[in-house]
């Protein structure tokens, strides 16, 4: 706090600085401080202060605030009753969920993968080894730089963002940044995500394909900023946001760069960076979350003409993977639960086991050619875990 | 924020409190604290005890948690408060006044939370008051209590956390240094410290 020489500061001069707060409070009492504090400006700043402090008037509680308490007390202690202005937080996740399962347009060939029944238990066995094999695969790749290099593993350089930022999620997803190496590889990653960062909060090259970038990596900062909150990072995502929400078309949808269509994937990206946003304390952005995930909503029927996009030709799409076992996960039905363990057992079976590229996933679906081998161990793994 | 999550961490932090407590043992036990005899009477099962203590510590506790910072969510803070306070009930210990206990508890469901958030929360609400007061009428009366909440805003954790407790709470410095687990001095320093910052902030948005 800097010193302003027209108001000095009180008490440099004064014996009773120390204690000149707590006349004022009532703490203590001293006739002898009263004859000095009409001498002392000093002190009688420090009066005014206290006084315009409790000018504060007192809030009043809600009528039924006691008969909240004294039914909270009375849940288990896992659940506690929330008050109502938590419903749209709830809602919006139901919305969302809805919204993705709705979208899973389960293509000819995955109805048949997920025809296989696999036993959960047996599956939930095998994808944490797979998802540690993936994140190993991770950790041997990143570039020093902290980035990891489409160029070398198949993918589209413009993309480089977007794909160092999913290795992070991976990683912070598995709840697997404990290891010194993996703490590491995320601070490094981190600080590569935010150097690509202008001072308007957009990341990486500026090309028609860049609002996945501008979603993925807000996405990995927010989920690092959960963990490891601080002033540099809360600013640049201020800005990563306030790009976001710029960019959202007026119905609600998001869209390629110069391209005035909607896009689902793209949406479905930026709908997920701001709900994790909002779980964080970002609140002026909910209006956007809101009409995002109406939007999905409202053209999440498989024939509508975005979702067409998302039809997968080949045997796996691990973008349709990973958005419906993230759904998946938080159904508690037997269907679900058996739709999940067929998705991730045929993951499993495609996992390279041996070679270099052990624990990583080959590129072979139709998103293969952009993302490379980043984006689908990327995916996999976040469907894993 | 979904706070789903924080029962369970909730109850974890119930397990640092008793070594919190043992540090009270210097002062001298309140047995005439009629907030004691009521929480007594609530380990034992008396229902009613615990619905007094709540109505008589409800608003004390809201104001805390909106001093603080919080804003839509204070009330949940102070149910969250007091379902932990319940919850202790079996194990709680004399040892000390029962609001240094209480706001033992309240301090930890704040910084449980996380105060960025909050505060977070509060400017955006304190922005879009003023700009609803700018483009309607202006509402002279409310621009002093803007200015204060502002000033707030503006100090620092420790500093606000200390300002808070005395000032608005009414707690002395030694009941501070207890509730914060801090020495006297320090609470003392950051109170000095609070009212300087607070002195320029007031004297920099004079005209």
């Amino acid at each position: 706090m800097k010193n302003n020489p027209d108001h000095p500061v009180p008490g440099h001069d004064c014996r009773f600085h120390e204690d000149a707060a707590r006349h004022f409070t009532g703490e203590i009492y001293l006739a002898e401080f009263q004859a000095h504090l009409k001498e002392c400006p000093s002190c009688q700043e420090v009066g005014t202060v206290v006084q315009r402090l409790r000018s504060l008037p007192a809030a009043e509680p809600a009528d039924n605030l006691t008969a909240h308490v004294l039914a909270a007390i009375q849940q288990p202690e896992t659940k506690l009753a929330r008050p109502q202005h938590h419903l749209w937080a709830a809602a919006a996740v139901v919305v969302i969920g809805l919204t993705a399962m709705s979208i899973w347009p389960f293509g000819k060939k995955t109805t048949e993968i997920i025809a296989q029944s696999t036993q959960p238990a047996v599956v939930a066995q095998n994808t944490d080894r797979s998802v540690q094999e993936a994140l190993d695969w991770f950790c041997r790749t990143q570039e020093a730089d902290g980035s990891w290099s489409p160029a070398r593993w198949g993918g589209d350089p413009r993309f480089e963002v977007a794909l160092t930022a999913l290795p992070m999620l991976a990683i912070l997803s598995a709840n697997a940044e404990k290891t010194p190496q993996r703490v590491e590889v995320i601070t490094k990653a981190r600080q590569y995500l935010q150097s690509t960062c202008d001072r308007k909060g957009r990341f990486g090259p500026q090309f028609y394909g860049s609002s996945y970038s501008q979603g993925i990596a807000t996405l990995a900062l927010l989920s690092c900023y959960k963990n490891h909150p601080d002033q540099e990072s809360e600013r640049l995502l201020d800005n990563a946001l306030t790009v976001i929400v710029s960019q959202q078309h007026a119905n609600g949808w998001w869209g390629l760069g110069g391209n005035p269509q909607p896009d689902v994937a793209i949406t479905l990206w930026q709908v997920e960076a701001l709900k994790l946003a909002v779980e964080l304390g970002w609140k002026n952005v909910q209006p956007h979350l809101t009409l995002g995930a109406k939007w999905v909503a409202d053209h999440s029927h498989a024939d509508s003409t975005p979702l067409k996009g998302l039809k997968s030709g080949g045997e796996v799409d691990y973008f349709r993977a990973y958005f419906a076992t993230t759904l998946l996960k938080s159904a508690n039905d037997e269907s679900s639960r058996q739709r999940l363990a067929s998705i991730r057992h045929t993951l499993l079976g495609k996992q390279v086991q041996r070679g270099n590229d052990s624990g990583s996933w080959t590129p072979d679906d139709r998103w293969g050619m952009a993302g490379g081998r980043l984006y689908t161990t990327a995916l996999a793994s976040l469907s894993l875990h | 924020m979904d706070k789903s999550t924080l029962t369970a961490s909730a109850l974890n932090d119930f397990l640092g409190i008793p070594a919190i407590l043992s540090s009270f043992a210097d002062e001298k036990t309140a047995v005439e604290d009629a907030d004691v005899v009521l929480m007594l009477q609530v380990a034992k099962g008396d229902h009613p005890a615990f619905e007094t203590l709540v109505k008589r510590h409800q608003k004390p506790l809201l104001n805390f948690f909106v001093r603080m910072g919080a804003y839509s969510d204070s009330e949940d803070l102070v149910q969250d408060t007091f379902v932990r306070l319940y919850r202790y009930r079996e194990r709680y210990q004399p040892t000390a006044k029962f609001t240094t206990f209480l706001y033992v508890l309240a301090h930890r469901v704040w910084a449980d939370l996380g105060r960025k958030t909050q505060r977070r929360d509060r400017l955006s609400a304190g922005l879009q008051t003023e700009v609803e007061t700018n483009s309607q009428t202006a509402d002279v009366s409310s621009m002093p209590v803007m200015d204060v909440e502002a000033a707030l805003d503006k100090l620092s954790d420790k500093l606000r956390d200390v300002i808070v407790l005395n000032i608005y709470q009414g707690l002395r410095y030694q009941e501070i240094a207890d509730v914060l687990n801090i020495p006297l001095g320090t609470v003392k320093s950051r109170i000095n410290l609070a009212i300087t910052a607070l002195r320029e902030i007031f004297h920099e948005e004079q005209p």
